[in-house]
């Protein structure tokens, strides 16, 4: 039995820089993403962790079909949908559904809560307008609002309660693939607890997928079984979350997981930070060789030159670093 | 004017009221709050967003948005004076000169059609007697500081062309430019990137420590207070609900609140299967519910909590909580 729902093997989009207004000249290319392959099982989530600028959100919406890719192919459920014509994306567009981070702009504020949650089940034609009605309050029951607020507005809503609506939109068409991009980052550290905790409940109930994008490696390791650690448009480490989370090998990784905040301040104030220096580099010009040299502590002349591929590591961990072993146990 | 340097006190906020007239009804948004730092001391006031707590900052810089806005009653000592009883003109002589805020957007906070040389060294001029050149020469000096490195390139360049921790750090550079003994951050990190925020924490943590400034960190984020703070305040519904030093708040939490508050986030040196939850939300400001703020959504709520205000208690050395049940809500288990 497959149980693999997506794949994705060298995906790549750049994103044309042009001058000009009559005559647009191509001047450089933005390289969101840059050769980028995973899988995402069945009712499972991957998680995808990076900074701003690093191509995270892109890769979402080329899943999606949200935008075309450059090179690379998507197989979802076994149907390649890379080149797929727009007509076609029909069952794509019921299977596969997205969650945003800013419910205030997601949502429609002149529509209804009913309206924004019936919308995609009337444009599927999912059934008559009683049985519509009947999903939607099923709906909010599953999100856990209350079945008044149907007839309410989105300003009317908190914010929780506006990404609440947001999911059971998402969820209307019982998806096998929800694209969350950055749920929870917007919202207050109480409700952001509670949203989390539907994200767990709905997926233990309906079996569907998550592409969870976020930058907070806190949240991403409470919804994830598996990882990709994204730097500047390729991913530098990748595999089950544990795994990840007890023993980084890449350098990038290694810093960023030494420096979450954690609350435990004896903790906090005893372990050895790895604060990296600089910013991201520009994709637009990326370094040589491996793109995190200009900021890695442990860089040598030859991560100038050569860009390392994604190695196995054993136990389905991937690193993509050429000297990860000689800094395996430095942490 | 009073002398208040007993254990070296730098500020001490005494019953603050902090209201905010609108529309709808009378905002009490920072209700009877006392809290000190001492000099060289980092001192964190958490909570969530609503909570009053950049009301306590704008107060203390006397930056609130009058008449709309107003301090209805308390005092704030700065080394033993009262900052509410000076006139505007020799509270300017103390803003940003020996107490300077930074504030979470700088793209906001920033003027976008001055360079950040020139914003730098208005800063400077305001308070210093230098001459233009030497003022150029400190700000340099002063991006150098913040970790920048090229700041001969950055003083000429305007604001939209930094990336945003780049921002920050020119706000500190501009908050550290007359050496203040004070500084206030009010959510200096929110919007940042992780490696990043830790750059920006670092800077702060080695400021306190080579210049012995005093350091106001307002936050959400509980992780940032464990990292930095020595001494801690948890804000609820206008309110300081539980006080003292940073390692008690984070062993031996007591108010039902920061217990709750603690489970809710997601830590990453262990999973739970369930994160814990606060039922319901934070409170309209204008009704307060009666008795304890958090009663509505404290599990370990009784009748006595719905009509009786509870008072600070003190739950060991210099550790507060304010809950009537704290003794009962004391031994139950929490992690």
């Amino acid at each position: 039995m497959n149980n693999i729902l997506i794949e994705v093997k060298d995906l790549v989009k750049h994103f044309p820089v042009t001058r000009g207004v009559i005559f647009k000249k191509t001047i450089a290319k933005i390289h969101a993403v840059d050769g980028v392959s995973f899988e995402i099982e069945k009712g499972k989530t991957l998680g995808l962790v990076g900074e701003s600028g690093s191509g995270k959100s892109t890769i979402g919406r080329l899943i999606l079909r949200l935008l075309e890719p450059t090179s690379g192919t998507i197989i979802f459920d076994g149907l390649d949908i890379t080149k797929m014509p727009e007509n076609d994306l029909k069952d794509l567009r019921r299977r596969a559904a997205a969650v945003f981070q800013d419910p205030y702009s997601s949502l429609d504020p002149r529509m209804r809560i009913f309206d924004i949650i019936s919308e995609p089940l009337i444009i599927a034609k999912w059934g008559d307008r009683k049985k519509i009605a009947d999903r939607v309050y099923e709906l909010l029951g599953q999100v856990g609002l209350r079945l008044e607020e149907a007839t309410k507005y989105p300003h009317q809503l908190s914010g929780g309660q506006r990404q609440r609506v947001a999911i059971a939109r998402a969820l209307a068409l019982s998806p096998d693939l929800i694209v969350a991009d950055e749920p929870v980052s917007a919202l207050d550290v109480s409700v952001q607890a509670k949203i989390i905790n539907l994200f767990s409940d709905i997926q233990k109930r309906l079996h569907v997928a998550y592409l969870f994008i976020s930058h907070d490696l806190s949240v991403v390791r409470h919804v994830s079984d598996k990882i990709a650690v994204i730097y500047l448009g390729k991913i530098v480490e990748y595999g089950p979350v544990d795994r990840i989370f007890q023993q980084p090998l890449h350098p990038y990784t290694k810093s960023l997981l030494s420096v979450i905040p954690i609350p435990n301040p004896t903790l906090m104030k005893s372990r050895r930070k790895i604060i990296l220096s600089g910013e991201i580099p520009s994709p637009i010009n990326p370094p040589s060789g491996c793109r995190f040299h200009t900021r890695c502590p442990y860089a040598k002349n030859r991560c100038r030159e050569e860009e390392p591929e994604l190695i196995d590591a054993g136990h389905g961990h991937f690193v993509s670093c050429l000297f990860w072993e000689e800094i395996k146990e430095d942490s | 004017m009073r002398l208040l340097n007993k254990d070296n006190v730098l500020l001490e906020v005494k019953n603050l009221k902090t209201y905010i007239e609108t529309s709808a009804g009378l905002v009490k948004a920072v209700d009877d709050v006392s809290f000190n730092i001492k000099k060289g001391e980092i001192v964190g006031l958490v909570g969530e967003s609503g909570c009053g707590k950049t009301m306590v900052a704008l107060s203390i810089m006397r930056l609130l948005p009058e008449p709309h806005a107003k301090i209805i009653d308390g005092n704030i000592y700065f080394n033993g004076l009262d900052i509410l009883k000076l006139s505007e003109d020799e509270m300017r002589s103390i803003r940003g000169n020996k107490i300077s805020i930074v504030f979470q957007d700088p793209l906001t906070a920033l003027n976008p059609i001055m360079t950040v040389g020139e914003q730098i060294v208005e800063a400077i001029l305001s308070h210093q007697q230098l001459d233009k050149k030497e003022a150029w020469r400190r700000a340099i000096q002063l991006l150098r500081i913040v970790g920048i490195a090229d700041g001969n390139v950055i003083v000429n360049q305007y604001p939209f062309r930094l990336s945003g921790g780049m921002r920050q750090r020119v706000m500190i550079a501009i908050a550290l430019a007359c050496n203040p003994v004070l500084l206030i951050a009010d959510e200096p990190t929110t919007n940042l990137d992780v490696s990043i925020q830790a750059q920006i924490l670092e800077l702060i943590y080695n400021i306190r420590n080579t210049s012995g400034t005093s350091v106001l960190l307002i936050t959400h984020n509980l992780g940032l207070v464990a990292w930095l703070c020595d001494k801690v305040y948890v804000m609820y519904a206008g309110k300081i609900v539980e006080e003292g030093p940073c390692e008690n708040i984070f062993v031996n939490p007591s108010h039902p609140y920061t217990k709750l508050l603690l489970r809710s986030i997601p830590d990453v040196s262990f999973v739970r299967e369930k994160l814990e939850t606060i039922e319901g939300e934070v409170p309209n400001l204008i009704k307060v519910p009666k008795g304890c703020r958090f009663n509505p959504r404290c599990p370990h709520v009784r009748d006595c909590c719905k009509k009786v205000e509870p008072d600070l208690i003190e739950v060991s050395a210099n550790h507060y909580a304010r809950c009537l049940m704290w003794d009962s809500t004391f031994n139950v288990e929490w992690r």
